[in-house]
């Protein structure tokens, strides 16, 4: 079977005043259509930065040394390529911790789903940008979608408001979505509904999940697949039971057995 | 019963309540629509020396509202609250003065509760100069140890250290006074799991070793279980269900209690082991 997303040996520095550092060595991952694939680890551990490479948004002084992404195939990003821009908001959707990043503050709901719409289906009729609106946001579960259309983000609450994020992501159809820490700043209770709105999503739609969290037991709830990130490598990588029940890395049993025990 | 007639708290009842909240109701005003909201809606508890008591829930339950009242820092609401021996609502500004540092307070933003401008050193100097007998009892470097830290963080200051360490410097603070209750409010909340569980350890040991008291607020079942012995629900405002951890996490009574309980990270990693 074909994969969806393939990030092999990717090498990314930042260049500082005094000297180079590098944050991510060789980073190798896969991810399949209808998969969920969890990148943990501690912070600092290059989890955002492996994100924001797949979806070009690498801060100025960040370049890629070494390796490839490739979405579908096509290589999109490698060392002096950067094709990213035709697949950000298309074939790549992106939801971050914080909704006002992945939300515009100033524009209401509506507005938003309207304009990643236009840009990114050619010719859409107003009915047809209205009807699909109306539609994500049924798909996430909001009971009264129009109320959210109307809305500005601080409107909502927080679990409200990061659906209508995740609704801004899947709205073009996209591929892959590229999940940083979006439930991080949730309580517990919401943060449960909306991992089970992405399960759906993924059974449902197809797409493939990148999923990145510092909360190895929320992962292991959610994932197929985990990646463990340590000091910009990913040191253990499979299938999340193989990984959660039988670590063969030192480093991921030591992060299992931080976590409180249940009894 | 003004001031209970004890100026010297040591000397009171051992088995006298460290604390005791009775119909604790505090009220919010927002300053600009003049809203009241009521953060903490007719609250009890009580906490034996040297017990372990948790308050959990999720964020905006009144978790620091109660927390701060309870320890006559923050906004005083009505209600009886004995602290120390002491009721908040007849204590004298003095006599409330020279009870604070038998309570220590450490928060979430362990950064936020250090002074920038201080190295650890001088920080404790400051704490010393205003405590000179209290603080007596242990040197500086002996104190960094008692948290796992080395002499050399004496010489930081607080952008020089992570959030760990700085955490392990605000835990010292505290224990340098020698409390009867250590109030800890979300403190593991910005940590790595693995630092998280160092502090915890560290907070437990502290408990152990002092006999203080202590008032754990959290969000976080699992963090909650491994270190009180009995918890508080709480749920907009109000403690829907209180016990022994073994029982509440165990058999949950209250229906918000499951829901909390359904929602814990890990589920499938806890059955499979
Ligand atoms: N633009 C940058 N310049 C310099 N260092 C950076 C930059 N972006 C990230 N870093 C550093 O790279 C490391 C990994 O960061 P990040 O990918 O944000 O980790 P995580 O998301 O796992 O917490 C951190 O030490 C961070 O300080
Ligand atoms: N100083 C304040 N002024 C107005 N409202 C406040 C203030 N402090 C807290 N609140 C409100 O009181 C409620 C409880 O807050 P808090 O005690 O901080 O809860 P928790 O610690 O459980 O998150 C929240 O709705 C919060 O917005
Ligand atoms: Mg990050
Ligand atoms: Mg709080």
């Amino acid at each position: 079977m074909s994969e969806l997303l393939t990030v092999s040996g990717l090498t990314v520095t930042a260049r500082l005043a005094a000297d180079d550092l590098r944050l991510l060595d060789a980073v190798d991952l896969e991810l399949r259509a209808g998969q969920i694939i969890g990148v943990v680890g501690e912070s600092g551990s290059g989890k955002t930065t492996l994100a924001r490479a797949v979806v070009g948004l690498l801060e100025r002084n960040v370049r890629v040394d070494q390796g490839a992404i490739t979405l579908a195939g096509q290589t999109v990003v490698a060392p002096g390529v950067d094709r990213t821009d035709r697949i950000r908001g298309s074939a790549v959707g992106m939801v971050f911790q914080d909704a006002s990043r992945s939300l515009n503050p100033l524009m209401k709901v509506r507005t938003q789903l309207a304009e990643v719409l236009r840009r990114h289906v050619r010719d859409i009729t107003r009915a047809e940008v209205e009807r699909r609106s109306v539609e994500v946001l049924a798909q996430m579960r909001i009971t009264d979608p129009t109320r959210v259309l109307d809305s500005y983000p601080h409107q909502l609450s927080g679990g409200l408001r990061q659906r209508a994020a995740i609704g801004l992501a899947v709205v073009t159809r996209p591929a892959l979505v590229i999940a940083d820490e979006c439930t991080t700043a949730l309580d517990v209770t919401t943060q449960t509904k909306v991992v089970e709105l992405f399960r759906t999503l993924v059974d449902e739609l197809g797409i493939g999940l990148l999923f990145v969290t510092h909360d190895l037991m929320l992962a292991s709830d959610l994932c197929d697949r985990i990646a463990v990130m340590s000091r910009g490598r990913v040191v253990e990588h499979g299938d999340a039971d193989q990984v959660l029940e039988q670590p063969q890395q030192e480093y991921t049993r030591r992060l299992l057995a931080a976590i409180p025990s249940w009894s | 019963m003004r001031g209970a007639g004890a100026p010297h708290p040591r000397t009171s009842e051992p088995e006298n309540p460290v604390l005791v909240v009775g119909d604790l109701v505090v009220e919010h005003r927002n300053r600009s629509t003049g809203e009241v909201f009521r953060a903490v809606d007719h609250v009890s508890l009580s906490i034996a020396p040297g017990a372990s008591v948790a308050v959990v829930g999720e964020s905006g339950s009144g978790k620091t509202t109660l927390a701060m009242a309870a320890t006559g820092l923050g906004a005083r609401g009505t209600g009886d609250i004995r602290l120390l021996g002491h009721s908040l609502s007849t204590i004298g500004r003095r006599e409330l003065r020279r009870l604070r540092p038998e309570v220590q307070v450490v928060f979430q933003d362990p950064h936020g509760s250090l002074d920038p401008r201080q190295s650890v050193r001088s920080g404790l100097r400051e704490l010393r100069a205003l405590q000179p007998r209290r603080t007596s009892w242990i040197e500086d470097a002996e104190l960094l140890g008692r948290v796992r830290l080395a002499p050399e963080i004496l010489d930081r200051y607080p952008h020089q250290l992570s959030g760990g360490q700085a955490q392990r410097v605000c835990i010292a603070r505290a224990l340098l006074m020698r409390p009867r209750l250590i109030v800890a409010d979300e403190p593991t909340s910005g940590l790595d799991v693995s630092v998280q569980a160092d502090v915890l350890a560290l907070l437990q040991e502290i408990r152990a070793s002092t006999g203080a008291a202590l008032l754990m607020i959290s969000h976080d079942l699992a963090v909650v279980r491994s270190l009180c012995a009995e918890v508080h629900v709480m749920y907009r405002g109000q403690v829907v269900e209180a016990g022994p951890c073994e029982q509440v996490f165990v058999a949950p009574v209250h229906e918000y209690t499951r829901e909390l309980l359904a929602a814990m990270p890990g589920a499938r990693w806890r059955s499979r082991r």
